[in-house]
């Protein structure tokens, strides 16, 4: 049955996006966590193989690239305290007002964040 | 009864652990973040400057706490993702045991790198 | 708001397998009035401009769940969408998205009627039913309040992401109405409800993303439902009585 030229259900709420937020941020994560266990058992190797890597890894590019890991841990941290607390049966009805909040958290600490990150940038160039 | 409902639960402990893990991550992962990355004037991260820190037990054990909690909830939240799709169920037991393998193993190289500091 | 007593243009998706063409929307001008709702421009078309036009409607007042089609975006009853009340010079109107179309707007509802069944949408009970009725005080009503005005139209079923991959899913409306009998005071089937959706075919491949609830044109929350569910599992299951 070709279904073609059909309209496409695009959603319109917040939920839908929330939802959208919290998988592609998990995905990377769950990418980000293979490589960062890979790269720290390189410690196995001694200093001699640790050392040049977390060099590399603390030069600006890095921090940068960082700066947008700690993006994806803070949506999807908040947004996970809106899920858990759904599980408990609380908030349901609220749930676009209690995405908000967090998310306007998210933010603020992402700010911090950066801020307290910026000196890091200078440190290994 | 007069009437028998079809009833297996499933899923209900990998549910409700997934959850558990994601509040005890949102502490443990606040705590990793701060002390690797938030501390002001923290030095560099170097195998020596890693030594000191692991000496402490506390860490060891929050560090192998964190690792643990954290694969699970990774490797648990990509096979509901993988499982979204409406997969069959001989797909649902392979993909079951590639994540097992698969995190099982990252564990055990995880908790061999933390061992290589102390050592 | 647009000027009453004027024409709209209505574009409807066609689709008829048995001729084997490509779909398309065709265009109609239909004249409204503040009141004209979709469902009444639908019936224009066919009466007067082409009978060839295929939809599902019988009730007209947002009762029997037959005219919900996909209306400028969104799912909704045709019956209950005043064209006025879209804001827009065009009205798009396709099938309920992800379901089979069988011709037109028409769509084929096996798999929806198949879920469900899955869930036992009857009172179940293991005494002998009294005389006249089964008594209900006024908060035992109350807790099934909601989930009864379900008209089973499919407008959540056919906007839950997880539906659209996951055949096997129960979905928002089979699962509203498996937590309209685990919360009915009469219904006496307990803890087998509860194991019927207590599993990744059920209330686990919920991801809370709360299409159904921003489509339910009767305003229910499947959502809700479901997440009370999964709390009567939670504490079923810490209580190890499941």
């Amino acid at each position: 049955m070709k279904l073609t030229k059909r309209d496409v259900y695009l959603g319109r709420g917040l939920g839908m996006w929330a939802w959208l937020l919290h998988r592609v941020t998990g995905l990377l994560l769950v990418f980000y966590l293979i490589l960062h266990i890979l790269v720290i058992s390189s410690s196995l190797g001694g200093s001699s193989l640790f050392d040049p890597l977390l060099r590399l890894l603390q030069t600006p590019l890095f921090v940068l690239l960082e700066m947008g890991l700690t993006a994806a841990v803070l949506i999807h941290g908040l947004n996970g305290i809106r899920i858990v607390l759904f599980d408990l049966g609380l908030g349901v009805r609220r749930q676009k007002e209690i995405f908000a909040v967090l998310m306007a958290l998210a933010a603020a600490m992402w700010v911090w964040a950066v801020l307290v990150a910026y000196p890091n940038l200078f440190r290994v160039l | 009864m007069s009437e028998t409902l079809a009833s297996k639960a499933q899923g209900v402990w990998a549910w409700i652990l997934q959850r558990v893990s994601a509040v005890v991550l949102l502490l443990l992962l606040g705590i990793h973040m701060g002390v690797m990355h938030y501390i002001p004037g923290e030095p560099l991260i170097e195998f020596t400057s890693v030594q000191v820190r692991v000496k402490s037990l506390l860490f060891q054990v929050v560090d192998a706490g964190l690792l643990g909690f954290v694969l699970y909830h990774a490797f648990n939240g990509l096979r509901a993702v993988i499982f979204d799709f409406g997969i069959s169920e001989g797909w649902q037991h392979a993909v079951n045991w590639v994540l097992i393998v698969a995190g099982v193993g990252l564990f055990i190289l995880g908790i061999s790198a933390l061992r290589s500091f102390i050592g | 708001m647009m000027a009453t007593n004027q024409n709209v243009t209505l574009k409807a998706y066609r689709y008829d397998p048995d001729v084997g063409q490509e779909p398309r929307y065709d265009s109609y001008q239909v004249p409204i009035d503040e009141t004209t709702t979709v469902l009444e421009a639908l019936y224009y078309i066919l009466e007067r401009v082409d009978g060839s036009l295929s939809f599902r409607s019988s009730c007209r007042s947002a009762v029997c769940g037959s005219c919900a089609m996909f209306i400028n975006g969104m799912n909704r009853l045709a019956c209950r969408t005043q064209i006025v009340a879209l804001n827009s010079r065009e009205v798009r109107i396709a099938p309920l998205p992800h379901l089979p179309v069988i011709k037109d707007l028409v769509v084929d509802m096996a798999g929806f009627w198949e879920k469900y069944e899955r869930v036992r949408p009857y009172l179940i009970t293991t005494v002998a039913s009294p005389d006249k009725e089964w008594p209900q005080s006024e908060e035992e009503r109350k807790a099934i309040e909601e989930a009864i005005d379900c008209i089973l139209c499919a407008c959540c079923h056919s906007s839950c992401t997880m539906s659209w991959w996951d055949k096997g899913y129960l979905g928002p409306a089979a699962l509203l109405k498996a937590y309209r009998f685990a919360a009915d005071s009469r219904d006496q089937a307990g803890l087998e409800r509860l194991r019927l959706v207590a599993n990744e075919d059920g209330v686990f491949r919920c991801h809370t993303i709360f299409n159904c609830t921003e489509d339910c044109p009767k305003g229910l929350s499947p959502t809700f439902a479901i997440q009370e569910l999964k709390k009567r599992v939670l504490w079923k299951k810490l209580t190890f009585q499941m």
